[in-house]
């Protein structure tokens, strides 16, 4: 059964088309083409994910759908190095200066849902390589709640609830909702995410009744 | 001096590469890929084709790229991951598989990073007129 209450814009391009064909994906989301997204109505949706890859001119365009979207209540989640601000109270992507693999190491800023049985370790390393998981971060307000760090205090995932109505989620590095297969705790994050998203969305709607 | 022109599509590792100030010096034209198709290459000798592009617009482009190689200017196709035979027919040994003609066809294994492009970029300045030079595979020192 496909639930089809969250919008993936999808960038369209050669690297995304495994995680396109995936039955999580399939199953999970209602997958458009980024450049359909100025004709969609956005008012069935609970959620909005915009992938690494997406065209960040195109979306500065569409950047008041997108903030009206948050303002009634709903959820963006970002991936990747934002480098305009075209989301709510962000700020774009810097680089983590880097002397060594240990520079890359991710740290859990407490457990949290999202990351439940998800091992730092195996977050930093792919195949014995630091870097892929995160490299940077996006500079944020105060009111955050951090989710991930990298050395040195900076943040590389984090949940913002007051810049508007609505939850932004943002994590300086690859799409979260295609760690598949991995054969490692990270698999566990794609499924833990949606149902995340899906509480999430409960809970905004819920303190909207109770106002 | 010949112009490089780049498509450029608005997501980050394209920004990073081609727009930043460091840069920037090498590129003489920016091509928006959505409105790629109504713009002119006319003012510029080599064109970059990077990876990454949405493949709707890609293929609303294919054309476009192909005549403008047959016309004997020079392109750079960054082909990861598209298959080398889409925009311009090529084979595992670099020798061009379909269409006629003389112009040289180069192949380079090259990652598509940061690092590497820079070097991309001063190699697109350096190519004589009418060669294609494709871009595919792993990581490789970017010679040729």
């Amino acid at each position: 059964m496909t639930d089809q209450s969250l919008l993936m814009l999808d960038p369209g391009h050669a690297f995304g088309l495994r995680n396109r064909i995936h039955p999580f994906t399939r199953e999970n989301f209602h997958l458009i083409d980024q450049y359909d997204f100025s004709t969609v109505d956005l008012e069935p949706y609970k959620g909005l994910v915009i992938q690494e890859f997406c065209d960040q001119e195109y979306l500065l365009q569409q950047q008041d759908r997108i903030t009206e979207f948050l303002h009634h209540g709903k959820i963006v989640i970002f991936c990747g190095h934002l480098f305009l601000n075209l989301l709510p109270g962000t700020f774009p992507f810097i680089p983590k200066s880097v002397s060594s693999f240990r520079d890359y190491i991710i740290s859990k800023e407490s457990e949290h849902e999202i990351f439940e049985g998800v091992l730092a370790e195996e977050m930093t390393f792919n195949k014995g390589v630091a870097g892929f998981f995160a490299r940077g971060t996006h500079p944020h307000k105060e009111e955050v709640e951090v989710l991930l760090r990298l050395p040195g205090g900076m943040p590389t995932t984090y949940i913002d609830r007051t810049s508007t109505n609505g939850t932004i989620f943002v994590h300086a590095g690859k799409d979260l909702f295609n760690y598949h297969a991995q054969n490692k705790s990270t698999n566990r994050i794609p499924a833990q995410l949606l149902q995340w998203v899906h509480d999430e969305y409960g809970r905004i709607q819920g303190e909207e009744k109770d106002a | 001096m010949r112009k490089i022109g780049v498509i450029y599509s608005g997501i980050a590792s394209h920004y990073r590469t081609f727009k930043e100030s460091k840069y920037r010096k090498y590129v003489n034209e920016y091509f928006y890929f959505p409105d790629f198709e109504h713009a002119s290459l006319a003012n510029v000798d080599i064109l970059i084709v990077p990876s990454q592009l949405n493949g709707t617009l890609l293929k609303q482009a294919k054309s476009k790229i192909q005549q403008y190689t047959e016309d004997g200017a020079s392109s750079l196709l960054l082909v990861h991951n598209l298959g080398s035979g889409f925009l311009i027919k090529i084979g595992k040994n670099g020798k061009r598989t379909s269409g006629g003609g003389s112009k040289k066809i180069l192949r380079v294994d090259c990652i598509y990073n940061n690092q590497n492009m820079i070097y991309l970029l001063i190699l697109a300045w350096k190519m004589r007129r009418g060669t294609n030079t494709v871009y595919s595979g792993r990581a490789k020192k970017l010679t040729n």
